[in-house]
């Protein structure tokens, strides 16, 4: 008992004296931090209308409705006002300043939450100032930012409809409206029947890793002829450069760590080769080098080369460039048409297009099955994808369990959620449509990442077409195979955990 | 005095906090997209490390063993409550862009395992050179780490461009980038270790 007062009264007297210490500090530094506060609204103005000296707020506090602003002879000037809307991921505000012709002098967009290198370059200068001197009713001449079609289109529409209101309500303010107008390699793991778990003795055959590798590169090929034949020559540059620094990354890590040099086995050409048919035909060659490096190095050789990685390397290297220079992983070249020159067009892919709302013209279901769309170089043409599909499943390389359940499940899901209303999807176009049929096929299939047995395998599918179906249809990205395939790359420990196979006379 | 120096030297790179240790990371991980917050936010909790490690080394015989860790914590929430007034008003801007990391330096591990490790056991001139030591290591690791992230994921460094015509890798300034940046920081730390041993 007496000890409890003893610690009671040594606490209390080190609180007494640490909020004596704090009130004392407090005391010293309110009337500065009052005095920043109040520094910053005006700033802001400020960059608004720099001929502007003075800002006197109309309205009430929570409502404020507007700034007026005057110079320094106190001549009516202009007008600041906030405008906000709904972007593509936030709220966007903007602060705009407008002068009494109803043209407006500068924007700035003061909170937003956007896509980063995608919406988020709504706040760079190169957008905000072509506002300048636009007709603040109209904004004739303002462009959206490509592959951010939504969030500058908010920014549009929340300072037309502002200034709207704020012209109205000057318009019936009885004192000056008179002047002014507004407003993963385990080997033969996953090999369906070449897969037997028995006793010895053991046959060998001559299956090994490079002989299954070298193969999935041949069935590689005709994707590769065909996004030729759509893109043009830039594809076969894209491949080989991506191909080429993928192999030489790969001999470089064997010599840095002093391992056996694996490149022989083929399978740094599997990565190189994935990776670029996940890129855009007219990326800078600089991307798929980059891509490559990253694919190799972080996603394979740091885990321990292969076999060991827990993610599927050309993944890893696409998602790393989608989150570094989104502008050039989302400007998608037309396919070349007879008469067109090679200054190809840019279009948005079919999925994109369909995620920002609009209606698509002119893409029937024979069109998507041979490629030609805008897209990534080898998930366009998915006649080419199959024939090389067909080809892994009669060897035996593949099993069907996960493309199969894996396709069937993003079907599903998109015909029930994806159309105007339940059960009114249109699955045919989602599974055509995308990377859909090369990551069920050549990515969700890696032998490294994916679950040993035939029940993880569906249950890998399945997941792998849960979260494409959902980033489609709800995601911030308009495709979402590769985030699908990652994330069920990560949760293959757990499903082989719980679905391998029970040995024979144990629990 | 000697030994002095050595309490000093070894918070910079024998026992660096965020390398060797791998005590603070939080913050670390959240506040090193420029090198501006990653001097900021290693002032502000190299203030607090001495603050705290002075004051708990000069009542350490004073404080029973008992409710030591509330004590400690009183104590390193007064100077975080210190740091945090004297940013707001002389620095703003920096306030704004650390944001709510400034007042989570009263759970940075970092500072609550110095005064469990180190002050309540050493005298104050012992405790002052550890803290000293340990927040200089942890300020010199969030430099090298923004300015990494600074420069790979803006171009910039200090706001200032290097390269013209470099294309920002937007994923160094994102949180995947911090992750990237100390993890592969961490294994080049440890390969050097290694190799030394």
């Amino acid at each position: 008992m007496k000890e409890i007062i003893r610690y009671g009264f040594i606490l209390g007297l080190i609180c007494v004296l640490a909020a004596g210490l704090l009130a004392g500090v407090n005391a010293l530094t309110r009337a500065k931090i009052a005095e920043q506060k109040q520094a910053e609204e005006p700033s802001a103005l400020k960059e608004i209308m720099p001929q502007a000296a003075k800002f006197i707020p109309i309205g009430q506090a929570p409502e404020l409705l507007y700034y007026k602003a005057f110079d320094s002879q106190e001549q009516l000037i202009g007008f600041v006002f906030k405008a906000s809307e709904k972007g593509y991921s936030s709220v966007i505000q903007t602060l705009v300043g407008m002068n009494l012709q109803g043209t407006i002098s500068a924007i700035k967009v003061i909170s937003q939450n956007e896509t980063p290198g995608l919406g988020m370059r709504i706040t760079e200068n190169k957008f905000t100032d072509q506002f300048k001197n636009q007709d603040s009713l109209s904004l004739s001449d303002v462009q959206a930012i490509t592959g951010a079609t939504i969030s500058s289109q908010a920014v549009m529409n929340s300072v037309i409809k502002k200034a709207q209101e704020i012209k109205e309500l000057i318009e019936n303010d009885p004192f000056d409206s008179a002047q002014v107008m507004l407003s993963e390699l385990k080997e033969s793991r996953s090999m369906k029947s070449n897969l037997i778990v028995s006793g010895s003795p053991h046959i060998h055959n001559k299956e090994s890793v490079s002989r299954i590798m070298w193969t999935v590169v041949l069935s590689l090929i005709p994707a590769a002829v065909a996004g030729v034949i759509i893109f043009g020559w830039d594809a076969l540059w894209v491949t080989l450069v991506a191909t080429v620094a993928a192999v030489l990354t790969e001999w470089i890590c064997g010599l840095l760590t002093k391992k056996k040099v694996t490149i022989s086995d083929g399978s740094a050409v599997i990565t190189g080769i994935l990776l670029a048919y996940n890129l855009p035909p007219n990326v800078p060659l600089w991307l798929p080098v980059i891509g490559a490096v990253f694919s190799i190095a972080i996603g394979k050789q740091i885990f321990g080369g292969l076999g060991q990685n827990i993610f599927n390397p050309a993944l890893v290297g696409r998602v790393f460039l989608m989150a570094s220079w989104p502008k050039y992983m989302t400007t998608f070249t037309q396919p070349l048409r007879a008469g067109a020159g090679y200054d190809a067009l840019t279009s948005a892919t079919p999925l994109a297009i369909l995620k920002e709302g609009k209606i698509l013209e002119h893409i029937s279901y024979w069109d998507l099955f041979l490629g030609k769309h805008g897209g990534c170089i080898g998930e366009v043409c998915i006649l080419a994808l199959l024939i090389g599909a067909a080809i892994l499943l009669i060897k035996g390389y593949i099993s069907w369990h996960i493309p199969a359940s894996f396709i069937l499940t993003t079907a599903g899901f998109t015909y029930i959620f994806a159309g105007v209303q339940l059960f009114h999807g249109d699955w045919l176009f989602h599974i055509l449509s995308g990377g859909l049929i090369l990551g069920a096929f050549f990515m969700a299939t890696d032998y490294v990442a994916t679950p040993l047995t035939a029940k993880g395998q569906l249950i890998f599918g399945v997941g792998c077409g849960l979260f494409t179906a959902i980033i489609r249809i709800w995601g911030g990205y308009p495709e979402g195979v590769s985030y699908a395939i990652l994330m069920m790359n990560a949760t293959t420990p757990f499903i082989d955990r719980y679905t391998k196979n029970k040995i024979y006379g144990t629990k | 005095m000697k030994s002095l120096v050595k309490e000093f030297t070894k918070g910079i790179i024998k026992e660096n906090p965020t390398f060797v240790l791998v005590l603070g990371l939080c913050p670390t991980l959240a506040v090193s997209v420029s090198v501006a917050n990653g001097i900021g936010m290693g002032i502000a909790a190299t203030f607090v490390l001495l603050g705290s490690s002075l004051i708990i080394s000069l009542v350490r015989e004073f404080i029973p063993d008992k409710i030591r860790i509330p004590c400690y914590i009183v104590i390193i929430a007064t100077f975080v409550t210190i740091a945090e007034l004297c940013m707001k008003a002389y620095s703003p801007a920096l306030d704004r862009s650390l944001g709510i990391y400034v007042p989570l330096i009263v759970v940075n591990c970092m500072v609550l395992g110095r005064a469990e490790a180190f002050a309540c056991k050493n005298n104050l001139a012992r405790s002052f050179f550890d803290g000293l030591g340990m927040g200089a290591g942890f300020t010199l690791a969030l430099i090298l780490i923004s300015g990494i992230r600074e420069f790979l994921g803006s171009g910039q460094i200090l706001g200032h461009t290097l390269i013209k015509g470099f294309e920002p890798i937007f994923v160094f300034g994102m949180p995947s980038g911090a992750l990237l940046v100390i993890g592969l920081l961490l294994g080049f730390f440890n390969f050097l270790k290694n190799r030394k041993a």
